[in-house]
């Protein structure tokens, strides 16, 4: 297999973002966050060539400049127009709303999990227990691998669609379009 | 290699891929939009798993029970087990199970000795019939049998009351089998002495089964009554001088080849018992006052006509008429313990077969002889009985004079007083129509037993009648009682 330069990642990182964004928004919006992402790979992250690094870091950035494009939004009142004087004073720390979210979300996917059958659960836990698929196959002494990667894959998207389809919910917003709201997912 | 990398996506979140699978995971994305995509959603989950709080918590979930119904309380999960109709029936037939065994103990407890004193009666009962012959094959062998020539002339003996042995076995009433009943219709709790004494009954008919002789060829001896309330007699002959002891055998050994032996002709112990006394009653007309017997039997012999009642009682019994009596008649005795119960209503004496402080034995003959009561009290020792009330019997020496049907007390208190109790409750009884001298050489012959031709028992009631047909005794009647301790 050819090697990749991390031109070549970057380029076709570009393509993809594009391609995801405009689906989940508008296709400006789409170039707008892709250029995010790359600037940030190019700026902190120069030093990272190694396409098993650069492409779960420009997801990473991807999800985070998604996530800051709609508190950005939110901010402005294109969701809903409020006085300036109503907001509140920002915190430094993290947001409550955020903490929030993220234990209502881990509940519901506890509960998503618990629907999962005996072996579904079972490669989960493996998994979180930090066990890769050749390890889990050893465990499970299956004498095939392919039949842990079918089973997991199975049980991940039976498990993705008990959650409706998405892991979270984040919003997207035209940015063209004040006070459309768009739901990503 | 997976067929598709897109069944690796699931270790991408949990950050458990190998360097290979990222490394064409990711190839693979940057070439396909959709795999792309798909990554991109995982890093909603693997952003989520990457803080180590709310890793920890799913991984407890999933090391609970897997299960969401039964993911509740071990309260919930009692109740849940609980309502499910398959759990409710196993639980049910298991208390079943356990209540049975238990009412079945219990029931074993409280009622398995009657029900086995049952069974037992009843397989002595069946084994009986099946012994007894049918009345032909009864002829048969009452054919070869050697009946003495006074039975053998006549199909009826002379003088005795029509017989009574025709009364077929199924009928007859036994002692046992009542006092069975009456047990039954008592209350579990107060059935613990009696099964007490019916599980010593029961020892008892076995030990005296193994201790049964071979059956004398010849006997006559009536259909009595299986079940007894104390130990059946041990008849014995003298023993010779010369120590050579015939043997002896238990009336109540020979019981079944007598059953199977009596025809219907043959006269019953009870009817030789009160024939001898008939007989000779008939030759007086007179009675003597104040003795129970010759006042109902007039059973005086004629040489005794005009003798008062104190000349006989006093001893005067001469030995030639003494004698004359033993030799003209079946001599015999009657026997029964007595026990004097407070809890009769009525304040009669309730007759029970136990020895215990109130127990008394009551001896009748029915000739006047020289009465003697042993016991032996183990290493060649030996004692003799004295009677409750002496006043109306002769002393002669160490026996006593005894008149016919004069009844005659012993308290078998006796047998456990002193320093020196008797080693088994085995009396014996000496009549005989002179004094006796040695009398230790009648201790402990019971073992010996002859092949008794002429004596007969039989057991009515709670009495036993012994008697002794021979034609002409010439050593004193000697009957074994065993008495049940």
């Amino acid at each position: 297999m050819v090697e990749l330069t991390r031109e070549d990642i970057l380029r076709q990182l570009r393509e993809r973002i594009v391609a995801f964004a405009t689906s989940r928004g508008s296709r400006e919006g789409a170039e707008d966050l892709a250029q995010d992402v790359l600037m940030v790979l190019h700026e902190k992250y120069s030093h990272v060539t190694e396409l098993t690094e650069l492409v779960p870091l420009s997801f990473q950035i991807l999800r985070y400049k998604m996530l800051d494009r709609h508190r950005k939004t939110f901010r402005r009142g294109e969701y809903n127009q409020e006085s300036v004087d109503d907001q509140p004073i920002v915190d430094p720390r993290d947001d409550p709303s955020v903490q929030a979210e993220q234990k209502e979300r881990v509940a519901q996917f506890i509960a998503t999990l618990q629907q999962l059958g005996e072996r579904c659960r079972e490669l989960f836990r493996l998994k979180l227990e930090g066990n890769s698929f050749p390890e889990i196959q050893q465990i499970l002494g299956e004498r095939s691998i392919n039949t842990i990667y079918t089973w997991d894959s199975r049980c991940r998207k039976q498990l993705l669609a008990l959650m409706g389809g998405r892991w979270e919910m984040i919003p997207l917003v035209d940015e063209n379009k004040p006070g459309k709201k768009e739901t990503v997912g | 290699m997976p067929k598709s990398w897109e069944q690796v996506l699931g270790g991408y979140a949990t950050n458990t891929l190998t360097e290979e699978e990222k490394r064409h995971l990711f190839e693979a994305a940057l070439n396909d939009q959709a795999l792309f995509e798909a990554l991109a959603d995982e890093e909603g989950l693997k952003a989520m798993l990457a803080d180590p709080e709310a890793r920890q918590r799913i991984l407890a979930s999933l090391q609970k029970q897997p299960i969401p119904e039964a993911s509740v309380s071990s309260q919930g999960s009692w109740w849940s087990w609980f309502r499910q109709p398959s759990h409710l029936a196993w639980a049910g037939s298991l208390a079943t199970l356990a209540l049975a065994v238990v009412f079945g103990w219990q029931f074993e407890k409280e009622w398995g000795p009657l029900v086995k004193e049952q069974q037992e009666f009843e397989m002595t009962t069946s084994k009986d019939d099946e012994a007894s012959p049918s009345p032909e094959p009864l002829l048969e062998e009452t054919d070869r049998i050697k009946v003495p020539e006074r039975f053998a002339s006549q199909s009826e003996p002379v003088g005795l009351p029509p017989m009574r042995a025709e009364a077929p076995q199924s009928k007859k009433p036994t002692a046992a089998k009542e006092d069975l009943d009456r047990l039954r219709q008592v209350p579990a709790k107060v059935l613990s002495d009696s099964v007490v004494k019916k599980e010593a009954t029961k020892a008892r008919k076995l030990k005296e089964k193994r201790r049964v002789a071979p059956a004398p060829k010849r006997a006559f001896v009536q259909e009595t009554p299986k079940e007894e309330q104390f130990m059946a007699p041990s008849v014995a002959m003298a023993p010779e001088p010369q120590g050579s002891f015939q043997p002896a055998s238990e009336v109540a050994a020979f019981d079944e080849e007598v059953e199977r032996a009596a025809g219907p002709s043959a006269p019953r112990p009870q009817d030789l018992f009160y024939a001898q006394t008939d007989r000779r009653g008939d030759e007086v007309q007179e009675t003597v006052g104040g003795m129970r017997g010759q006042a109902l039997l007039g059973r005086v012999s004629p040489e005794q006509q005009g003798v008062s009642p104190e000349g006989i009682l006093g001893g005067m019994i001469n030995r030639d008429t003494l004698h004359d009596f033993s030799v003209e008649g079946a001599r015999g005795i009657r026997y029964r313990v007595v026990r004097e119960t407070a809890t009769e209503a009525d304040g009669e004496r309730s007759q029970v077969v136990e020895r215990k402080k109130a127990d008394r034995l009551v001896l009748e003959v029915n000739i006047p002889g020289y009465l003697y009561v042993l016991v032996s009290l183990g290493n060649g020792k030996w004692q003799q009985l004295v009677p409750i009330s002496f006043g109306q019997v002769g002393k002669a020496e160490m026996g006593m004079t005894v008149l016919p049907h004069q009844p005659v007390e012993f308290s078998l208190a006796q047998l456990s007083q002193g320093d020196q109790k008797a080693s088994a409750s085995r009396l014996t009884v000496l009549l005989s129509p002179t004094p006796v001298v040695e009398l230790s050489r009648w201790i402990g012959t019971e073992q010996d037993r002859p092949e008794l031709e002429a004596f007969v028992s039989e057991r009515v009631g709670d009495a036993i009648y012994v008697v002794d047909r021979s034609p002409k005794p010439t050593e004193p009647f000697h009957v074994e009682i065993l008495v049940r301790k």
